[in-house]
């Protein structure tokens, strides 16, 4: 491997406290006419997908493209997709802290803010996908008229509860996290924005006594969000390994699901912050270094995915069983052969690209890597669900299932939908913290340091 | 917001070594409110105030206690109280009422810590003066003491490196 | 701040560690262990013998390599404050040649060990054979071999070169030729960090990846139709963590007969304690992700292997894995002061380590004999002479080879991790 040019090297001096205050409050000044035209590019398409989501309320599940028995299609291949997106946030938020990975300050916030808006957005698919949505309440266990509980032998209940979860606690974790930021940019702020952070800052001064609280507070969630984040994903995935649908039932399938989450997600925040650092100028924080710890992260859970997937072929065939055997062996070769390639492309063998040390720090290459990757684990979960569903154990109820422009319309809408609440974040709260990009940094002293 | 400030002396430091010379200084003269405000958490300025450990650890734990208890609990309690077969499965399955159980840990955990990191804030609440510069990138020390006291405390806070010193009524 | 002793009183103590101690004890139990094991396969009951071989070879073997991926995951990672206790886990390498001897001597006894030479399952085809079995499992631990023992060569190289004039007599001959292309200078020692970090690379991809086809070949198919296809990496996750637990049983030894109390301090022990807890989580999540598909999934070729261990008779040693992997270093290490203090820390760390050899035990063990758990002098003894055969080849290393890395021990120091 070539050597290039070492930027921590060359990087200019380390930013005092008051520059990173400053740079940082920069970020929340007047949007670019660019920001509004984003904007407004998400809300038509969010309007698209809220169309043909009451276009499907008025006319029913009928006009989704489901055919017996593939009734698992799109809205739960996204649903899967968007919270495994949420899980590298919370593995760089908590994990990391855990693991006293200085690295991780800068890009944490906007990991965490992903966490809670991909979570956001997968809870309106279990939502959409059960059609009557106005009966979505009976999820939840709650005394009733039929003196009927929910079913706890469900997996889609520990579902309700594993994804109700994660959202309360990622949100909480995100608020704990902000609350010293906004108390800084309260400082920095007039008019109605100023009355906002006076709010949501709590009353944040920084004392000793809320420092105290507050680092023990923290590292306590990020104790707790660290096995949540393991048991989220594992959850989603036994909605599948717990039947005996050939290609579903798998051990493996908790791990490699956790993995495959955490890789999508450490994607889609390259994905965002290549353009996050250059349109608010915080290339200062968020360097090339970052990127190549991100692209390590994104190395390893590749690879795990990748011993997954040669695991689950190899089971396959090992078990003896005809049913695994042609199940595995239709997704390679029968009518979904391209999702599956896809999906073996992209995820297998693309990020082995990241063992060269100039792609894991060129960002252009990076940006289009990520790209990739968020489309191949798309393409995964279709092929575990749809293309599973599709061949099953007798040959005359197989079926064959193509998504209507409905389902890619609210497929559509659920980035916009993501991307609306991503944006209106982005512009009104820090995205890069202020408070743990300086804790990094030692305060100044008068004395040089001690012995 | 509205409480009324003690009055006191308010200073603001540059640098933290300092600060915390001034903070144990204060200390040995028998200062006991004094408030510390810094941008970001601090080792030396915790020992130099000398806290022990947040009690907020026990509200983590008896909430995830609680927590799996209530999940065994409200899924066992459920199953039989109208018991149906389903699935083959014992009415009562402990194995996959692990996973409710164990949700409701975490969720539990985490609230009880929320609640205790609110509870102990505002049980040790310190009201006195304070700087917007105190989030930015100075130390301020705010002693709050009787108007006849006043001069000591500025002296020794002047003398220990405060880069401003003023009197809050 | 400044190391409690001397630097060159540790540099001194660290090329000539005192293992005499350990290679008397390891010989002693080696040959009385090995005695025994041929006088049982001679005797009427060679099965029980070689079962109980077939155990410790995965244990033992997992121990060593265990410990060695952890400490390639330190250098992956960067993980600064175990520099100065590394190469304790990095020793047990030389274990690793006695590993592929043991699968050598396995072959003698295939016929008691593998079921399915004399029942071939039809639906495993051409798969299980001897000669296809024996020779792939042969060339993964040889692969395994080859790198894990040329990363623990090139971390300890530059140490050699550094504690030269440490040691004497033929000890100063094989520093000499070790360090004979090495100058120390910042361009050899960049070079040596790059091989280094590609090597451990290499080490924990390999091990992933070839330690899973050891744990289906030598443990999954001893149960001819049972499948699970989490069994590779939940095998290999438990050779780390055993590797975690004998890293911390030698960390404490070694701390005492090196004195280093003050360069092994509260970070090291706190740092180490919250690992195994971790992993000790990370163990039970895979045992309950592949008891619940298995469970709710119901199917009889995969729940016979489960239920047969949960309930009957071998539901004790269940019972005893389980509490004494997770439940107990659970609660025993969740807090702080348990994981500082030497005594309860050893405490814990030993039931694990105890609690994961019963796991290979009874993962082998019930597939191969309808006998009820037998724990005798048999059982016993064999175990002792495999831990023999580790602390013998163990203490060769501590005698020949630098037990503290002077150059991480300063990087540990430098910021501050001890």
């Amino acid at each position: 491997m070539a050597t290039i040019a070492e930027p921590q090297r060359t990087a200019p001096q380390q930013p005092t406290y008051h520059e990173i205050t400053r740079d940082v409050v920069a970020t929340l000044g007047r949007p670019s006419r660019t920001y509004f035209v984003l904007l407004a590019v998400v809300l038509v398409v969010l309007a698209l997908g809220a169309f043909a989501l009451l276009w499907q309320i008025r006319w029913g599940l009928g006009v989704a493209g489901y055919t017996p028995p593939v009734l698992w299609g799109v809205y739960i291949t996204t649903f899967v997709f968007w919270v495994g997106i949420a899980h590298s946030g919370t593995l760089i938020s908590a994990i990391l802290y855990l693991f006293r990975s200085a690295w991780r300050t800068s890009v944490y916030r906007t990991a965490e803010v992903m966490t809670v808006f991909a979570v956001l957005t997968a809870g309106l698919f279990p939502l959409i996908h059960v059609g009557r949505i106005w009966y979505a309440y009976w999820l939840f266990p709650y005394p009733n008229q039929r003196q009927l509980w929910v079913n706890f032998k469900s997996p889609l209940l520990w579902d309700v509860f594993a994804v109700s979860t994660y959202l309360t606690v990622s949100t909480l974790f995100l608020i704990v996290g902000l609350v010293p930021d906004v108390a800084a940019v309260r400082e920095k702020a007039t008019g109605w924005r100023r009355k906002l952070y006076e709010v949501t800052s709590l009353g944040w001064r920084g004392t000793d006594q809320q420092w105290r609280h507050y680092i023990r507070a923290y590292l306590y969630l990020a104790a707790l969000a660290t096995p949540l984040v393991l048991s989220v994903h594992s959850v989603v995935s036994w909605d599948f390994a717990m039947s005996i649908v050939p290609g579903w039932h798998a051990t493996i399938f908790a791990p490699y699901f956790v993995a495959g989450a955490i890789y999508s997600g450490v994607a889609m925040v390259v994905t965002l912050l290549v353009p996050l650092r250059k349109v608010f100028k915080v290339e200062r924080y968020i360097t090339v270094d970052h990127f190549e710890n991100l692209s390590k992260l994104l190395l390893l859970t590749g690879l795990i995915v990748g011993y997954a997937y040669a695991v689950e072929y190899f089971i396959a065939w090992y078990s003896g069983n005809p049913f695994e055997q042609a199940s595995f062996y239709n997704r390679a070769f029968g009518e979904y052969w391209w999702a599956t390639w896809t999906m073996i492309i992209c995820n297998g063998f693309l990020p082995l690209l990241l063992f060269f040390r100039k792609v894991r720090r060129s960002i252009p290459a990076l940006f289009v890597l990520s790209l990739f990757v968020n489309l191949g684990m798309w393409f995964e979960r279709f092929v575990i669900i749809v293309v599973s569903l599709s061949f099953e154990y007798e040959p005359y109820a197989m079926g064959h299932y193509t998504p209507t422009w409905v389902e890619w319309s609210i497929l559509a809408g659920s980035f916009a939908w993501f991307f609306l609440w991503f944006l209106l974040f982005a512009k009104n709260f820090p995205m890069v913290s202020i408070t743990e990009v300086k804790e990094i940094i030692p305060m100044p002293r008068k004395a040089r340091p001690g012995t | 917001m509205n409480k009324t400030h003690p009055g006191g002396i308010l200073a603001a430091y540059q640098h933290v070594d300092a600060a915390a010379a001034a903070i144990k200084a204060l200390k040995a003269k028998g200062y006991r409110d004094v408030t510390v405000y810094t941008p970001v958490p601090n080792v030396e300025i915790a020992q130099a105030v000398g806290h022990k450990v947040s009690p907020v650890r026990l509200w983590t734990l008896l909430g995830g206690l609680l927590g799996c208890a209530s999940g065994f609990a409200l899924t066992l309690w459920m199953s039989y109280d109208w018991p149906l077969v389903v699935g083959g499965k014992p009415v009562g399955s402990v194995i996959p009422y692990v996973v409710i159980a164990f949700e409701l840990t975490i969720l539990f955990g985490a609230g009880a810590t929320i609640l205790g990191l609110l509870f102990h804030s505002w049980r040790t609440r310190q009201a006195g003066a304070y700087d917007g510069r105190f989030t930015d990138d100075q130390i301020g020390i705010f002693v709050a003491c009787p108007v006849e006291r006043r001069p000591a405390v500025e002296e020794l806070l002047r003398h220990s490196g405060a880069v401003e010193v003023r009197v809050e009524t | 701040m400044s190391l409690g002793i001397p630097n060159d009183e540790l540099l001194r103590r660290s090329a000539n560690a005192p293992a005499r101690g350990m290679l008397l004890l390891g010989a002693l139990l080696a040959v009385l262990g090995l005695g025994l094991f041929v006088a049982l396969v001679t005797g009427d009951d060679p099965g029980r013998a070689w079962r109980l071989f077939h155990v410790n070879f995965l244990f033992f073997t997992g121990i060593a390599l265990g410990a060695t991926v952890f400490a390639a995951t330190q250098k992956i990672t960067k993980g600064v404050w175990s520099g100065p206790i590394i190469r304790f886990a990095e020793a047990s390498v030389a274990f690793l040649p006695v590993a592929v001897v043991c699968f050598l001597v396995l072959f003698l006894g295939r016929e008691e060990v593998f079921p399915w030479i004399e029942h071939p399952t039809p639906a495993r085809g051409q798969w299980l054979t001897v000669s296809w079995v024996f020779w792939r499992d042969l060339v993964a631990l040889l692969a395994l071999l080859v790198v894990a023992v040329a990363f623990v060569y090139t971390d300890v190289k530059p140490d050699v070169a550094e504690l030269r004039g440490q040691v004497t007599g033929w000890k100063r001959i094989l520093y000499d030729r070790i360090a004979a292309g090495y100058s120390g200078m910042p361009a050899d020692q960049e070079k040596l960090e790059r091989r280094l970090s590609r090597l451990a690379v290499a080490l924990c991809v390999m091990y992933a990846w070839l330690f899973s086809l050891i744990a289906f070949d030598l443990v999954m198919s001893l149960a001819p139709y049972w499948i699970s296809n989490l069994f590779g990496a939940f095998f290999f996750m438990g050779a780390v963590l055993t590797g975690l637990t004998m890293l911390g049983l030698m960390m404490v030894y070694w701390r005492r007969r090196l004195g280093m109390r003050d360069v092994i301090g509260r970070q090291q022990f706190h740092d180490l304690g919250k690992l195994i807890f971790g992993f000790s989580v990370f163990w039970a999540y895979l045992v309950f992700s592949q008891l619940l598909v298995i469970w709710y999934g119901n199917l009889r070729e995969e729940t016979s292997f489960v239920f047969y261990r949960l309930w009957g008779d071998w539901q004790p040693i269940s019972i005893m894995v389980g509490l004494m992997v997770f439940l107990i270093p659970f609660w025993g290490l969740i807090w702080v002061k348990s994981k500082v203090t030497a005594f309860t820390f050893t405490l814990f760390v030993l039931i694990s380590l105890l609690g994961v050899w019963l796991e290979r035990y009874l993962l082998v063990q019930p597939s191969l004999t309808e006998h009820a758990p037998q724990i005798g002098l048999p059982e016993i003894g064999i175990s002792l002479g495999f831990l023999g055969l580790f602390l013998l080849a163990y203490g060769l290393f501590a005698r020949t080879f630098p037990m503290v890395s002077p150059r991480l021990t300063a990087q540990a120091e430098a910021t501050g991790h001890h």
